[in-house]
C-alpha cells in the first residue's frame, strides 16, 4: 500500500500536556544511543521540514505507575529508560510539544543535535530499568 | 542487548500520525527487503525487535508493526534469516 498526502508539520494535539505530568520517558540505547538520537532527531526533521525543528520521541507519565506502563508498551524493546521531569526539560530551553497519540511528546529543538543531546543527557535525570522489557534468549 | 543485523533503522521511541513507528526507506540496510506484509528485523543501537512493513509512503516513509519480546520469538517469520 503506498499512501501520498504527506503532512511537512507532525500533528500537534489540541489537548495541552496533563498539568499533573511531571515525567517524560524515552527507551535508553545504553552506549548507543547518543548516534541514535542525534540519527532520529535528523531523520525528524527531514520528515517534518517546515516545523523547522529536530525532535526526539518521548511519552509522558504521570506517576511512576505509568511509567511501568510505557515500560510494558510501547518502550517494551528498552532495557532501560531515561526519564526526565517536565518542567526541568522546559526550564532548559527544550520544547515539550504534545505530538500524535497521547501520551505521546516530541522533544524539540532548533540547535545542534549534538549539543542539544549533550545538553539533556547533562540534565538532572533518572536511568530506570525497565521491568516490562524482555531479554533476548542466549 | 542484541548484534541481530538490522534491516531497517528504526528508532522505537518513534510515533506519527498513524501511532506507529517510522522510518525512511534510505535508512534500510536493503531497501528490496522492505516489502509492505514481510516482517523484518528494525531498531536501533543494541535495540531490536521484529516488526512487519505496514506501508510506504510516496515520499519513502516507512510505517511498521513491532511484535512484542525479543526477536527469537519470531525466527519464523523471517523467511530464513536468522534473528539470535
Amino acid at each position: 500500500m503506498t499512501t501520498s498526502s504527506e503532512p511537512s508539520w507532525p500533528r500537534i494535539r489540541l489537548a495541552a500536556i496533563p498539568g499533573d505530568a511531571l515525567l517524560v520517558a524515552r527507551g535508553y540505547a545504553d552506549a548507543d544511543d547518543a548516534d541514535v538520537a542525534l540519527r532520529q532527531a535528523v531523520l525528524f526533521r527531514r520528515r517534518y521540514p517546515d516545523w523547522g525543528r529536530f525532535g526526539l520521541s518521548a511519552f509522558y507519565a504521570r506517576s511512576m505507575d505509568e511509567l511501568l506502563d510505557l515500560g510494558a508498551d510501547p518502550l517494551e524493546r528498552f532495557a532501560a529508560l531515561a526519564v526526565f521531569g517536565l518542567v526541568a526539560l522546559i526550564d532548559a530551553g527544550f520544547e515539550v510539544v504534545p505530538t500524535f497519540r497521547t501520551p505521546h511528546v516530541t522533544i524539540a529543538f532548533v540547535e545542534e543535535p549534538a549539543l542539544a543531546y549533550r545538553r539533556l543527557m547533562d540534565l538532572d535525570h533518572q536511568r530506570v530499568v525497565n521491568p516490562g522489557h524482555r531479554e533476548e534468549r542466549r | 542487548m542484541s548484534t541481530v543485523p538490522l534491516d531497517l533503522f528504526v528508532d522505537l521511541n518513534s510515533m506519527d500520525e498513524t501511532g506507529l513507528p517510522w522510518s525512511f526507506l534510505d535508512e534500510a540496510t536493503d531497501p528490496e527487503l522492505i516489502v509492505p506484509g514481510t516482517y523484518v528485523i528494525v531498531g536501533a543501537g543494541s535495540v531490536r525487535a521484529v516488526a512487519q512493513v505496514v506501508d510506504i509512503t510516496s515520499v519513502g516513509v516507512v510505517h511498521v508493526r513491532p511484535l512484542p519480546g525479543p526477536p527469537s520469538d519470531h525466527t519464523h517469520l523471517l523467511r530464513g534469516r536468522a534473528a539470535s
